[in-house]
């Protein structure tokens, strides 16, 4: 962060899409300094994340070494240190690996309007951002938008990948362009089931307003765990979501996704009732996936990318190191 | 009390409260805002009625306060009251009734002229629809009536007359002023110039002055003193009459000094001839009057003011004194039964202090170092007298004083090397308002009274703060003592109980004689009333009156006296224009019975109220969402929940 912090980024052109913004070149300067580091993570083939507390892997640098048990493989046991202290020790070392990255962008109607500065504007450019450091680092990446439900279910679902090496950054470029607002709410669980169907101990970034019934969300969570993957939750709100003053005089509300329309009092108290109904929400979304072992970290969407690599992403356990 | 409005056609500014609801009600018809998910908000609360009742924001009353105050206050609200009663602020007409308007001129006296032609301007002013105010301009100006009309202004002057007194035509301008207002005028009918009026700034801009008089030839009687002693037989008595030139033409008149009643062309009494310059004043000494008793000083022949030429007095009749002293000194006793043997026509009683009965008897009671218990009923005497005195205020104890001055007063006449009076130590005494120092020393470096003198109710006391001496009085080279000696008797010595009483015009009547005796019915010259114990009645008319009291009638002599009026000469009057009738419409009949009262200031305040209202509210609401978005990190607290 140290790094971020004393490079400067691009400023931020009053009306520009933050996602051509991540992939301004002095953007990329600035990530092609940090790698993406994973907790537990990785893939089957080599690549440059190093990864740890994997018992089954060989490599040359020393991690530390463990009491031998039953069924470990002999060929690890230490002999010089068993002929030390007469104890069976074997070793283990840091593995290497590629990581299979996948960024699922919720591209529903609640992420709209698609215009700059929107949450989906947002969401993509952190994607992209991600995406570029995964590819510097050698991660396999792969990329998903699920679109709303009224395109055709699950398997309207765009994907793209997997992609390796900076080379590719032309195509994710592309494919992140041509994700657009649908228009019927999204079905995250489903969605990802479709694109986790082969995938195992990878990573999943998961971009959505998580605006919606919890338990969806939960069902969601409940297939990234099942595929054994790290899920990173980036909960991206609007300003009109944080605070509803803009409603003032509104007493009709209609849902971006669905169309249904509610009326509300437009008063103070109505709109401080809201608030704390926010917040709760946000709370309770952290708790859902605290309880598996996720991170979770919300944005603002006119935050700028700089203040989401700066505040936001430690939050995630996704060290940038240099 | 009714209410209204100067400019009602400005509550047509109301009708922005019209738009001013439309707009509001527009506000409320928003059209509907899409929101990401309805989820949330459908946690929150249940949907509202659908047909509910618009209600609007405190801002929209506040400003329609605002509004409806400004419309008011354009319109100049007034509430209307009843006046109360009171004088009319509009044209005042002030007429001198001082003496000397009583100068005769043109076949009639200046007073008739200013009133004939007071009557007329009052007419005049009366149809040309104004209220009138009139006052008399005597030594008090008096309001004769107020919010009268022509004709019965004219009445009210017509039935003004004179007065024998001097006039205050300053104090009754402002008076007038005050009648006037802002907007008011003020005639002003007198025989003095414009010029020689003092005004106010105020006053002399309301004011016009019709000035009546010029010429005036007049010669006075000045004053009249009778010098008596009760110690002589009655044709040993004088009266000294002064006599005042006060024209510019050397005259030569006669001074007759007759007894009361005589005609004026009486051949009794004694005359005096005397020629006088111009401006000159001179004194004429009239003694061998062979009869006593209330007598009148006129002056022929006659002149343009006939009040001053005639003066009244009283001859005394010779009236035994009796006296009374209470001392302890043998030698004062002695001294004083032979002075009164020398004195004749008086008889001294004398009497240890201890012997002491109050008595009325007694015309002089003297007391020697000596405080009675209560005051005599007659004049008295304190010689030195110790502390405790009703009469006399004695401040302190004996003390060494020299004289210092010697003040004019009957007791001092004739009295020259007064130190001699003192001997080695002296009692302080302390004047006070009705004993005032006749002789005065000092001692210890400051002023110390040495005799006082003065009349504490009615009676006439007087306090040495040195004793008498006996060998003073015995010896023929102690001059000193003898004169102040019979001066203070002459001075105590009570006039007879029936003499008749002398006043001067002007004076204030207290219904009480000198020897208290209550006045209970008073006939004069243009006077004839009943007076009350504590009645105070003004004397404004030379001439004889009489007083009734229950010991019987008393004849009270009050004459003019009074040079400023007696001085009549006026220059010419210089040509003025008419004075104009005010062209003012006259105010309406509702102006004159209402008292308009304007509210506009008060429901300024309400709108510069509702203003700041208006401020408040959109400061409590509005702002309070701009700095939610502006002034905190949005996003803190959602960054807290998500922790």
């Amino acid at each position: 962060m140290a790094a971020l912090r004393a490079v400067q980024p691009p400023a931020t052109a009053p009306g520009s899409s933050l996602f051509e913004q991540a992939f301004a070149p002095a953007t990329l300067r600035v990530l092609d300094r940090v790698r993406l580091r994973a907790a537990h993570a990785s893939g089957e083939r080599p690549g440059h994340t190093r990864v740890r507390n994997r018992g089954d892997v060989s490599g040359t640098e020393l991690e530390r070494h463990v009491a031998y048990a039953r069924g470990d493989d002999l060929r690890r046991i230490d002999w010089n240190v068993y002929a030390r202290l007469d104890e069976l020790v074997t070793r283990r070392f840091v593995a290497e690996r590629e990581v299979p990255v996948w960024f699922v962008v919720d591209s529903s109607g609640s992420m709209g309007p698609d215009e700059a500065c929107s949450k989906l504007d947002m969401a993509r450019a952190i994607a992209a951002i991600l995406a570029t450091v995964s590819l510097s680092g050698g991660d396999r990446v792969s990329l998903a938008a699920i679109p709303g439900r009224k395109d055709a279910g699950p398997a309207a679902t765009m994907s793209h990948g997997p992609l390796r090496s900076r080379r590719a950054l032309g195509e994710l470029r592309a494919f992140l362009a041509g994700v657009h607002q649908a228009d019927g709410p999204a079905d995250l669980a489903a969605g990802l089931d479709h694109l986790l169907r082969q995938t195992r101990r990878g990573m999943v970034l998961l971009l959505s307003d998580f605006l919606c019934d919890l338990t969806a969300v939960e069902r969601a969570l409940d297939v990234i765990a099942s595929r054994l993957c790290e899920a990173k939750l980036v909960q991206v709100l609007s300003r009109d979501d944080r605070d509803p003053a803009w409603l003032y005089g509104h007493d009709v509300l209609i849902d971006r996704e669905t169309g249904a329309e509610h009326r509300i009092d437009p008063s103070p108290d109505t709109f401080r009732r809201y608030e704390a109904a926010l917040l709760e929400h946000v709370a309770s979304l952290g708790r859902l996936a605290a309880r598996r072992g996720m991170a979770s970290a919300v944005t603002i969407s006119d935050v700028g990318l700089l203040g989401f690599l700066r505040d936001e992403l430690p939050r995630l356990g996704l060290g940038l190191v240099r | 009390m009714n209410l209204g409005l100067t400019a009602p056609l400005w509550l047509s500014a109301l009708g922005v409260l019209v738009p001013l609801v439309w707009l509001y009600l527009r506000t409320r018809r928003r059209p509907p805002a899409y929101v990401s998910s309805l989820v949330l908000w459908r946690a929150i609360a249940e949907p509202v009625v659908q047909k509910r009742r618009p209600r609007l924001p405190l801002l929209f009353f506040v400003q329609a306060l605002l509004v409806v105050a400004g419309a008011l206050a354009l319109a100049q609200p007034f509430a209307r009251r009843p006046l109360l009663p009171g004088p009319a602020k509009d044209a005042v007409l002030v007429l001198d009734v001082s003496a000397s308007m009583q100068a005769r001129e043109q076949g009639a006296t200046r007073f008739t002229l200013a009133r004939d032609a007071a009557r007329a301007r009052a007419e005049e002013l009366g149809r040309a629809g104004r209220r009138l105010t009139v006052i008399a301009a005597g030594q008090q100006p008096q309001v004769i009536g107020t919010d009268l009309d022509g004709s019965r202004a004219a009445a009210a002057i017509a039935a003004l007359e004179p007065r024998d007194t001097g006039g205050n035509l300053t104090a009754a301008a402002e008076l007038a002023v005050a009648q006037a207002g802002a907007h008011g005028s003020i005639d002003v009918f007198t025989d003095v110039a414009a010029d020689g009026l003092v005004l106010s700034r105020d006053a002399r801009a309301l004011s016009t002055v019709h000035r009546f008089g010029v010429g005036g030839a007049n010669v006075a009687l000045a004053g009249v003193r009778v010098v008596a002693s009760p110690f002589d037989p009655p044709g040993r008595t004088r009266v000294v009459v002064t006599v005042r030139n006060h024209s510019t033409e050397t005259r030569t008149v006669e001074v007759r000094v007759a007894p009361l009643g005589a005609a004026r062309d009486t051949k009794d009494g004694a005359v005096r001839p005397l020629t006088l310059g111009p401006g000159a004043t001179d004194v004429v000494s009239i003694d061998g009057l062979a009869w006593t008793g209330p007598f009148q000083a006129i002056l022929s022949p006659g002149d343009d003011l006939p009040l001053d030429d005639v003066l009244y007095g009283v001859l005394p009749s010779p009236v035994p004194l009796r006296i009374l002293l209470l001392s302890e000194d043998e030698a004062l006793q002695r001294a004083l039964e032979n002075l009164a043997r020398n004195l004749g026509s008086v008889t001294l009683r004398t009497l240890l202090p201890i012997q002491y009965q109050p008595d009325g008897a007694d015309g002089v009671t003297i007391f020697d170092r000596f405080t009675p218990p209560q005051p005599p009923p007659g004049n008295a005497v304190y010689l030195a007298p110790p502390r405790g005195n009703a009469d006399v205020t004695v401040a302190g104890g004996l003390l060494h004083a020299r004289f210092a001055e010697q003040r004019e007063h009957p007791l001092t006449h004739g009295l020259s090397n007064a130190h001699t009076l003192l001997g080695d130590d002296v009692v302080t005494l302390a004047p006070s308002a009705t004993m005032r120092p006749v002789l005065l020393g000092r001692a210890d470096g400051r002023e110390v009274p040495l005799v006082l003198a003065g009349e504490v109710g009615s009676r006439r006391v007087v306090a040495t703060a040195f004793p008498l001496r006996a060998g003073d009085l015995r010896s023929a080279d102690a001059l000193p003592a003898l004169v102040f000696t019979i001066g203070l008797l002459r001075w105590l010595a009570p006039a007879a109980a029936d003499a008749p009483l002398t006043r001067i015009v002007g004076e204030r009547l207290r219904a009480g004689f000198p020897d208290a005796t209550p006045i209970a019915h008073l006939e004069g010259p243009g006077v004839a009333r009943d007076l009350g114990p504590s009645d105070e009645i003004t004397l404004d008319k030379a001439g004889l009156y009489t007083a009734t009291s229950p010991a019987g009638p008393r004849q009270i002599l009050v004459s003019f006296i009074d040079p400023t009026e007696s001085d009549i000469a006026r220059p010419p009057i210089p040509e003025t224009p008419a004075a104009p009738v005010p062209t003012a419409e006259p105010a309406p009949v509702s102006a004159r019975l209402w008292q308009e009262l304007p509210y506009t200031r008060e429901v300024l305040l309400v709108a510069l109220a509702a203003m700041l209202l208006e401020w408040l509210v959109v400061a409590a609401s509005g702002p309070r969402m701009r700095r939610r978005m502006t002034a905190a990190p949005a996003h803190a607290d959602v960054e807290g929940a998500a922790r």
